[in-house]
């Protein structure tokens, strides 16, 4: 269980330990306490010297401006949507795809297999402008079609459930499966999907993540404010609002509480898929 | 619906998110409201402050068959008008900032209904300033791609309780007497500095774009001839710039920032040239009543920004559309919008009306239209080119790097320059 | 690889049929990869042509473009904005990887160790800052960063030094950008070095201390060496991200890359060529010239890095 360092009964290291260990803490927990300082007071009073450190009660007066202002929650909304079926998109395809390459053989597999990753060494920031041109000639942009559908099937989830599914699903059960008649859609939908579930939640709360906290595509693709997704509306706010400070921090806020939430639910499920991740590739 | 219900009941044992679409897109329908199949849908795009939220939410009302959609865009206005425009799916009406946008846009002009085109518009014309009404026209006048909002005449913006308390003169009619050009303001801020510590301008680049703009040229002559090297406004524009960085008279504080906002409340800086649109950005910035005054600017009046309303090709229904532009563009409203935003309006029949000459208790009680007035009809505005902000935005940031990272005022106006050419090489490539 | 030969053809294999009618057996098993490549092909392959055909075109995104040959290349290699912001970018990501992966490194290593209590507490609160947003982080850090009145100049006036121009300066833009990395990224990072450290076997320490290694020793004998493989991903992956900063410097300087253009990312530039200074062709010469350099970059780094491990 325990390695490394053994500093056993040695106090003075001890707390040495335990002293850096807690200043990291304050360093990572300290911007989320003051995060909700600042949007519980009056922007004069978050902007006086010296600064206020406690809570202050302006925090239902700065939602009613931000509510006031803009439409937040709808531009929440957008997020939830683009996210959620981003999500089960990528779940979707990237499982069929996975679970073809990992189980079965057929002509091209290799080579197939190896442009995908291959692909995955493009960086697709670069492409800004011609992707801007092709969602203009699709009449996409400032659509959500335009934010779900290129990465629908990407090649890193693909390889993340490959990488699974190779030893997680035994060939037996497929014989057993194929043998009872069933097709290839079946063997996917009745053997493979119950067996990949867990892997399947760890790549869905990092596509949930990484489409919920994009912001550069969206940024470019989306022009009307209604169709805004959480990010950009938070970076419009800022621009906008800056005389409004407690305004723009009850904003930044409520931003961020859906993912502590998903956080709190999920934390072991994503930092084991992080580790995993990195572990195996 | 019930159908959908039982659809969805059928689809329990599926995916689970199967249902999350599906509730989504119900969802999602239920967002529109159906009862306004007669009317005519127009979207107007905005900044926040550039047309009064009153009176756009009266336009439903006085036009029974229009129904308008405002949408306040924040971020890079002109970046995102632009990206709608390249994928065809711009506002019906869109708002057009300040002189170097709307010197694009008259560029681009096929991408907006020639207003000339409609009878009520040039009918309207005659109540609009001449010179402001033309920034939105092809040179040779026959092309109209906006109407004007409101018109940018600068003044002096003062902190009139640090002026007493450096020894200054503080009342509006004494500063527009005693400080009335630039080494006179330069001299007051020496003083300022010396008797209290406080910076008298906000940052160098607020002086910069005052001295420019109290020139008859800039960066361009109308046959595109580029002046920007050897134009003696922008050098001086410039010179005064970089000695108000070498005295240390500037706070260094960026306008449209919340440092702004906490300098203007916290004594952080003293005075500041701007246009008549930065009184709601001082109000909301500093709540306290009477501190600020505002008095005749020195070095000459100006126009800064001031913007306007185009209709764009995608407009269905344009006669409509310029209906709703020329009625909440009415010198009515554009004397209603001064006092509440700082729109100073672009119809000068209004100036003299009561509303506009009304006392404001944010600046002690002071009739600001007074100064405001005296520098319109003092405006005497010079060629704007689609180029001037790509020349412009450089400079600035020259002068910044001088201001905040040190840097060699010569060297730095030669990178102004260098940077210039070579920007301009690869829009004109 | 360890493929099970579930396929249909496995059970019978006709000799003379070829490769035909095992495609056209395997039907379903190409519609179930068919998505990605689709994809790619259409949003991913053809958009890196197109940009190739962009960048001998001078286009704003309204007129026609025009052919100009190699001149957007030419106008590239002198701008000296261009060059300040690939200069910037890898700054930012000296100044932010090397400090995140040490004290990654360090904290992974404190967790480790025997009598570490509430280890899934500390786990989870380092790894907090990692599910924010950049764009909310950008919006809490700006306000901490504020030059005047912002909350960390307020302490470091308190000690007595004098306020910094946090987001005006170049050098403190940078040093602020790498911040807001560190502090995103380190726990993220802690957390993979923990599972590598957790799963070197407790015997090799054991025979280590048995002959008589010090614990220096057995770091950089034991330790550094099983973690290579780990370590190199997480620098591959950092050099990933860290060339293609963008919202960081985006939110927190407004999109303007800051007064002195400190914050000028190479893909903030991209950015700005294209939608601020609607210079399509020209934005997709600099979208290919990123690309070689983050491409000749990788390399160089990975072989780096497995040069270091060996050493």
């Amino acid at each position: 269980m325990s390695q490394g360092i053994d500093v056993k009964g040695f106090s003075v290291g001890k707390a040495l330990l335990y002293l850096c260990l807690v200043i990291w803490l304050v360093f990572s927990i300290f911007p989320f306490y003051w995060l909700v300082v600042m949007s519980t007071r009056d922007t004069t009073s978050i902007f006086s010297y010296p600064p206020k450190v406690t809570f202050g009660n302006q925090f239902l007066v700065n939602t009613r401006h931000l509510l006031a202002a803009i439409p937040f929650f709808h531009s929440m909304w957008n997020s939830l949507y683009v996210s959620v079926i981003s999500t089960a998109a990528v779940l979707f395809f990237c499982s069929l795809a996975g679970f073809a390459f990992a189980k079965f053989e057929f002509p091209g597999k290799k080579p197939l297999f190896l442009i995908m990753l291959a692909t995955m060494m493009v960086p697709g920031q670069l492409g800004m402008v011609p992707s801007f041109v092709i969602m203009k000639t699709l009449h996409w942009v400032n659509t959500f079609w335009a934010l779900i559908v290129p990465g629908a099937a990407n090649a890193f989830g693909i390889f993340w459930i490959r990488q699974y599914a190779e030893t997680a699903i035994p060939d037996d059960l497929l014989h057993a499966g194929r043998i009872d008649g069933c097709g290839n859609f079946r063997l996917y939908a009745h053997v493979a999907l119950p067996i990949l579930r867990p892997t399947l939640a760890a790549l869905g709360i990092f596509t949930f993540m990484g489409s919920w906290n994009d912001f550069m595509w969206p940024l470019v693709i989306l022009n009307d404010p209604k169709k805004y997704t959480l990010q950009v509306m938070l970076n419009s706010l800022n621009g906008i609002y800056f005389k409004d400070y407690g305004m723009v921090m009850a904003g930044t806020l409520f931003a961020t509480i859906p993912l502590l939430i998903l956080f709190f639910i999920f934390s072991r499920k994503l930092m084991g898929a992080v580790t995993v991740g990195a572990i195996k590739s | 619906m019930q159908q959908a219900q039982a659809r969805r009941r059928r689809w329990r044992k599926g995916a689970a998110w199967a249902g999350a679409i599906a509730l989504c897109a119900a969802v999602a329908g239920c967002g529109q409201p159906a009862n306004q199949h007669e009317r005519v849908t127009l979207t107007l795009w905005y900044w926040n402050d550039s047309l009064s939220d009153d009176i756009l939410a009266q336009v439903n009302k006085v036009f029974p068959n229009v129904n308008l959609k405002a949408e306040k865009i924040g971020g890079d206005f002109e970046a995102k008008l632009l990206s709608a425009m390249y994928a065809d799916d711009p506002p019906d009406i869109t708002g057009i900032n300040a002189a170097n946008f709307v010197a694009t846009m008259v560029k681009d002009h096929n991408q907006f209904v020639n207003l000339l085109d409609y009878p009520e518009v040039r009918a309207a014309q005659k109540l609009y300033l001449p010179w402001k009404w033309n920034l939105a026209a092809t040179p040779d006048h026959k092309y109209q791609v906006g109407i004007p909002i409101d018109t940018g005449p600068t003044v002096l913006y003062y902190n009139a309780a640090l002026f007493k308390k450096a020894g200054l003169p503080s009342d509006p009619k004494d500063v527009s007497r005693i400080i009335n050009s630039w080494p006179a303001y330069i001299k007051a801020a020496e003083q300022m500095k010396a008797r209290i510590g406080v910076p008298m301008f906000d940052n160098v680049n607020t002086v910069y774009e005052a001295a420019l703009n109290q020139g008859k040229e800039y960066y361009f002559k109308p046959d595109m001839t580029p002046i920007y090297k050897t134009n003696p406004v922008v050098k001086h524009a410039w010179d005064l710039a970089v000695e108000v960085h070498k005295l240390g008279l500037a706070a260094n504080i960026a306008q449209w920032t919340t440092a702004w906002s906490a300098g203007a409340a916290h004594d952080g800086f003293a005075s500041f040239i701007g246009a008549s649109w930065m009184v709601p950005q001082l109000e909301q910035s500093d709540p306290r009543q009477g501190v600020w005054r505002v008095a005749a600017a020195p070095g000459g009046p100006s126009d800064e920004g001031g913007s306007f309303l185009g209709i764009t090709k995608a407009c269905k229904n344009p006669e409509l559309a310029v209906k709703v532009v020329l009625w909440i563009l009415n010198p009515q409203h554009q004397a209603q919008m001064y006092p509440t935003l700082g729109l100073y309006p672009s119809t000068p029949g209004v100036y003299t009306w009561p509303i506009m000459n009304k006392p404001m208790p944010y600046f002690g009680g002071e009739n600001i239209n007074e100064y405001l007035s005296k520098s319109a009809e003092g405006i005497d505005i010079g060629f704007q080119s689609p180029y001037d902000s790509t020349v412009d935005s450089i400079i600035n940031q020259q002068l910044s790097q001088v201001a905040l990272n040190g840097k060699d005022p010569n060297q730095a106006w030669n990178d102004a320059m260098h940077l210039i050419d070579q920007q301009l090489a690869r829009v004109l490539a | 690889m360890s493929v099970a030969m579930a396929g249909t053809q496995s059970t019978q294999r006709p000799k003379t049929s070829g490769t035909w009618r095992n495609i056209r057996r395997n039907w379903s098993l190409y519609l179930f990869i068919s998505p990605f490549y689709i994809l790619f092909f259409v949003f991913g392959l053809f958009p890196i042509i197109f940009s190739l055909v962009l960048s001998f075109e001078s286009w704003d995104g309204l007129d026609t473009p025009r052919f100009i040959g190699l001149k957007n290349f030419a106008l590239l290699m002198t701008d000296s904005q261009f060059w300040q912001s690939v200069g910037n970018t890898f700054i930012i990501w000296v100044e932010s990887t090397i400090p995140m992966l040490f004290l990654a490194l360090i904290i992974a290593f404190l967790l480790n160790s025997a009598f570490v209590k509430l280890r899934e507490f500390w786990r989870f609160t380092f790894f907090l800052p990692n599910i924010t947003s950049v764009v909310a982080e950008a919006v809490l850090f700006g306000a901490v960063f504020a030059p005047k009145f912002g909350l960390l100049n307020w302490v470091i006036e308190r000690f007595g030094s004098p306020p910094v121009d946090w987001l005006d300066n170049n050098f403190w833009l940078q040093v602020a950008i790498a911040i807001m990395i560190i502090w995103r990224w380190t726990g993220y990072n802690a957390i993979i070095y923990l599972a590598g450290l957790q799963a070197i076997p407790e015997e090799l320490y054991e025979a280590a201390r048995i002959d008589g290694a010090s614990l220096t020793q057995s770091f950089f004998r034991i330790t550094i060496p099983l973690m290579r493989p780990i370590i190199l991903f997480t620098v591959i992956m950092s050099t990933i991200g860290g060339m293609q900063i963008f919202t960081e410097p985006f939110v927190l300087t407004g999109g303007s890359g800051g007064p002195g253009q400190g914050g000028m990312t190479m893909v903030l530039y991209l950015y700005n060529q294209a939608f601020g200074s609607h210079l399509f062709g020209y934005s997709s010469a600099i979208g290919w010239v990123l690309f070689l350099i983050i491409l000749v970059f990788s390399l160089f780094n990975s072989i780096l890095v497995r040069r270091l491990g060996t050493a």
